[in-house]
């Protein structure tokens, strides 16, 4: 059976509102995060659609309830983009793994990013004072560490980064 | 074989194994096995001719390989060659789009329902508040005060345009 081929467009004379919401919603959900917070402010008509648990639920990275299972301190949220928004608040990362690791996500992505703390690296001769030495910073959360020697190698635990992301800037 | 009728009475006769696809109508036969011929007669009242139609091109395309595509082994060049198909297929007005996505999820039609909704998901992307109000349709009922209000000055990074 051969398709008839169109030279049609989407654009111009469109009503998305002919969809029920739960359609909509899995349409707004393959947009970025960026394009469902306009459709939720400028549209009242779109706003409970863009707004919905199952549109956020896809822009949240799809491991993130075993992510939030090792938060430091349980995270509580009304609704799937508040969870998105906490978790993208730079000033508030989420501390996972003991306190030995930090979680977030890249706001326009969703992209996951994580601060490993040097207790979580296994660095050579870490526990030789005569090397190094632990100290704690006041702006930290983390554990530092300070190199009395610069040509050091460390090893870091293998993490679940997203996929397709540049991670280079 | 299965037969389809549209709302507007036509009929369409598919393989059984083709119509599978669709898990609304896989039940439906599963509840009526071993019964009368007639009951392998199926309404769907919600949908027009045109829409059954595309439904069943769509079906005996992938029909061919649904084990590959489970399996996700499909190679590299069938792969591309059915997102061109996939493409091609979806490039249409948007009421049929509309149509096809109502369809699918009425029917059950996971990746159809899934190629339809990007396919119109892309009138949204990357749009200004103006061209969202526009593509909704609806005049903007927000006054420019209230607007300052309604929108969290969490959500500010949007507005900023920042990732355009």
């Amino acid at each position: 059976m051969e398709m008839e081929s169109t030279d049609a467009t989407i654009v111009g004379d469109i009503n998305l509102l002919l969809l029920p919401e739960e359609c909509l919603s899995h349409v707004i959900s393959f947009t970025t995060p960026r394009d469902a917070i306009l459709c939720s402010a400028v549209s009242r008509p779109l706003q409970s659609a863009a707004d919905s648990d199952a549109t956020w639920e896809r822009f949240l990275p799809s491991d993130y309830s075993s992510i939030l299972s090792r938060a430091v301190d349980p995270v509580h949220y009304a609704s799937k983009k508040d969870l998105y928004f906490r978790l993208c608040d730079p000033d508030h990362p989420l501390l996972i793994d003991g306190g030995t690791m930090s979680f977030g996500l890249e706001k326009s992505s969703g992209a996951k990013c994580f601060m490993i703390s040097a207790r979580a690296l296994s660095i050579i001769w870490s526990g030789e004072a005569r090397y190094w030495k632990w100290i704690a910073l006041p702006e930290s959360r983390l554990c530092c560490l300070s190199c009395f020697q610069t040509d050091t190698r460390c090893e870091g635990p293998r993490l679940p980064i997203s996929n397709n992301q540049n991670y280079s800037r | 074989m299965i037969t389809l009728i549209s709302s507007d009475k036509r009929k369409f006769h598919v393989l059984e194994e083709v119509a599978n696809q669709s898990l609304t109508i896989r039940d439906v036969i599963e509840d009526r096995r071993g019964r009368r011929r007639a009951d392998r007669i199926i309404l769907v009242t919600n949908i027009n001719s045109k829409i059954p139609e595309k439904v069943i091109v769509y079906w005996l395309r992938h029909f061919l390989m649904p084990e590959e595509i489970a399996h996700a082994s499909m190679s590299h060049k069938k792969a591309e060659k059915l997102k061109k198909w996939e493409a091609k297929f979806f490039d249409t007005d948007i009421d049929t789009l509309n149509d096809l996505i109502l369809a699918a999820d009425s029917l059950d039609i996971p990746s159809l329902f899934d190629g339809a909704c990007e396919k119109v998901s892309d009138i949204l992307k990357n749009r200004s508040a103006e061209e969202v109000g526009e593509i909704s349709k609806i005049e903007n009922e927000f006054t420019h005060e209230e607007e300052e209000e309604e929108i969290p000055s969490e959500n500010a990074w949007v507005w900023r345009n920042e990732f355009a």
